[in-house]
């Protein structure tokens, strides 16, 4: 698919060619590009996201482009039984140091990303539940 | 920031030497008690001017560091031992300044950091303290980073243990955690949504009337401990004893409990007290009182001498209008069971009719027929009416008086039966419980003592809602069953007889028993 937006991060001139079908996954953002011609513009400056996490992102988001669009939570039913188990990928993928977990999760809310946002908000989440019982332990 | 960080130096090098003073204190002071046991005189001045200088350093003490023994908890000096067999090498005094000192340090560390603006912030700074506070420093780090917004969605992700040992944490945690979005959607969600019902009374309740603010994280508490009270069979029970002989029906609502019994009266109990001085007698049939059905202020009862009475049950502060407004005469045996839709009631007698009746004149308007024993249960909705029999059928009938659909399965009388919109359930003398699909008449499943650890004598009663059903039997139980699934939840065992009747709401169950007592089980404690 044809380049149609020219994206880079805040930190570096590093530009990223994106196509249409990642481009899709970014809701916040997809908008703004509508059917313009890409090439010759200039690139676009992501203010809160980093050239690194960008690359993650798109990595994440080339494997994920055919996901099916994620229904809204409905509040009446248990979040476990929404969101399913995290993929072997996709823990593979979030293997990451806090830091970078970190402004994925930004990144994630910043660009519109649901599907990712999910994900990276459960595992912190699930790193929260999990050391609970230590951090109770040393604050006793 | 700088400044910060000097006072927090400060500050946390004061902490030490006080600490480091106070367990110096105490060291001495054993150390002094001991000395005294062994050779009294010789230490007798040092000791003086040591406790001296004690009192005298301890006065001048920040007050939480002058703490009783007896305000410690009781695990105290289990802890302490502990934790100082653990640090061999630090000394006591060192190990507990330093516990002191780094969780101030975190906690400064982490307000001062919250204010920086976000992008710029690097989570995780300080690799030092890595080492001491392991996971949850780093965690917290995290949660700083993120917006309020983004922790919020963090947080809405985790269980209530979870939030509630979060908020444990930090300050700034704490007050994420008692954010009414987290709570409202916890409360609303299934594993921890009780009942609709019960959520709007409990919102009610924590309405704050200036402001119109409702406080989530109340309604979840309540919420969650009578659901656990329930799970646990956790309860308190009210026994109201007045009834000469065993009680054969009960019906109650918000403020009152009426009571029908053997010894041929009605009851009417406030459900507040169970003084059998402000309860009320209905006297009017002649034999046992053995159905009652109350809706709002009108009570319908049918006795075993044929007859079915309507009162009237309004209650004004200086005058009762409590009398009874009809009786149906027309059945030739006992009525054993009443239902009320709108403005007809049903009645099933073991004259093995079933006959609908005009609740305003007391007319007679049908007789269904078809049943070959007396009938021991009826209920009805607004196009049919379901009954059940002492010849072990169910049969479904319209208004008009013919039978839809008979059921068999049962091996003997059916003793109660409920219906909903997806399945009428069904207890029998036989023992045991079955479920049947209301629109095909198929049977789902049948729930006995031997394989789905049922009731080991006769089923006298039971009430469904749309999440549980309550069986009441001549065991002396009374069981709490999963709608869905048929699994049993919890048994409820008081009295040593055996159980004739009983009706729950979200919170309480009333039952009757053959040992001439009511019982309120209240699961709010």
């Amino acid at each position: 698919m044809a380049t149609i937006a020219q994206l880079k991060g805040w930190d570096s001139e590093e530009v990223f060619n994106v196509d249409g079908e990642i481009l899709n996954q970014f809701s916040s953002i997809k908008e703004l590009f509508g059917n313009a011609d890409a090439s010759n513009s200039e690139p676009l400056s992501l203010p809160n996201v980093s050239a690194a996490t960008f690359q993650k992102v798109i990595e994440w988001c080339k494997h994920h482009k055919d996901d099916p669009s994620l229904p809204p939570l409905k509040c009446n039913k248990a979040i476990s039984e929404q969101i399913k188990d995290v993929s072997d990928w996709d823990r593979e993928f979030l293997h990451v140091d806090q830091k970078t977990l970190c402004e994925l999760i930004l990144a994630a809310g910043y660009l519109g990303i649901d599907g990712l946002f999910r994900l990276t908000c459960k595992t912190v989440a699930d790193m929260i539940s999990g050391t609970t019982s230590d951090e109770n332990n040393f604050q006793h | 920031m700088y400044n910060a960080k000097s006072s927090i130096a400060d500050y946390s090098d004061r902490l030490k030497q006080i600490s480091e003073f106070c367990f110096d204190a105490m060291f001495r002071g054993i150390k002094h008690q001991d000395e005294t046991c062994d050779k009294p005189r010789s230490s007798n001045r040092t000791l003086s001017g040591v406790t001296a200088n004690v009192s005298n350093e301890v006065n001048n003490l920040p007050v939480c560091l002058q703490r009783r023994p007896s305000s410690l908890p009781k695990n105290w000096r289990h802890k302490f031992q502990c934790d100082d067999a653990r640090n061999l090498s630090a000394s006591p005094a060192d190990f507990k300044a330093q516990k002191r000192l780094s969780a101030t340090q975190s906690y400064v560390e982490r307000a001062t950091g919250h204010v920086q603006s976000v992008p710029d912030a690097s989570p995780i700074t300080a690799s030092g303290r890595e080492s001491t506070q392991g996971m949850s420093t780093q965690l917290q780090g995290l949660a700083f980073l993120a917006p309020d917004t983004i922790a919020l969605k963090i947080f809405s992700y985790l269980d209530p243990v979870s939030l509630c040992q979060a908020s444990r944490c930090c300050y700034s945690w704490h007050e994420l955690s008692t954010d009414s979005y987290l709570w409202k959607s916890l409360s609303c969600r299934k594993p921890y949504l009780f009942s609709p019902s019960l959520l709007n009374s409990l919102i009610i309740k924590y309405t704050k009337n200036d402001t119109g603010e409702i406080s989530w994280r109340k309604v979840f508490s309540e919420q969650y401990r009578i659901s656990s009270n329930w799970r646990k069979g956790r309860c308190f029970i009210k026994e109201f004893s007045g009834h000469s002989e065993g009680v054969s029906c009960i019906q109650f609502d918000d403020e009152r409990i009426v009571s029908g019994s053997f010894d041929t009266t009605i009851k009417v109990w406030n459900i507040g007290s169970n003084s059998i001085l402000l309860a009320q007698t209905l006297t009017g049939h002649s034999k046992t009182v053995r159905c009652l059905h109350l809706s709002g202020n009108r009570l319908v009862s049918g006795s075993k001498d044929c007859t079915l009475k309507v009162w009237e049950m309004e209650k004004k502060e200086n005058w009762s209008s409590i009398a009874c407004k009809a009786t149906m005469i027309g059945h030739s045996d006992a009525v054993r069971s009443v239902d009320v839709c709108g403005e007809r009631v049903i009645s099933g007698s073991y004259d093995c009719l079933i006959k609908l009746w005009d609740i305003k004149t007391g007319a007679c308007l049908n007789t269904l027929r078809g049943h070959t024993a007396p009938i021991l249960c009826v209920q009805s909705d607004d196009d049919k009416i379901i009954s059940g029999s002492a010849d072990t059928c169910i049969k479904i009938w319209d208004y008009s008086g013919s039978c839809l659909q008979t059921l068999t399965g049962h091996r003997d009388s059916v003793a109660c039966l409920q219906f909903d919109s997806k399945r009428i359930i069904s207890g029998s003398f036989d023992w045991t419980i079955r479920v049947w699909d209301i629109n095909t008449g198929e049977h789902i499943r049948t729930i006995d003592w031997r394989t789905a650890e049922g009731h080991n004598r006769a089923v006298r009663c039971l009430q469904a809602d749309d999440q549980r059903f309550l069986s009441g039997s001549d065991d002396k139980t009374i069981k709490v069953w999963n709608i869905e699934t048929g699994e049993r939840l919890v048994t409820l065992r008081s009295t040593g007889y055996g159980i004739t009747c009983l009706q729950f709401s979200d919170t309480r169950i009333v039952s009757g028993s053959y040992d001439n007592k009511v019982l309120l089980w209240d699961f709010t404690v």
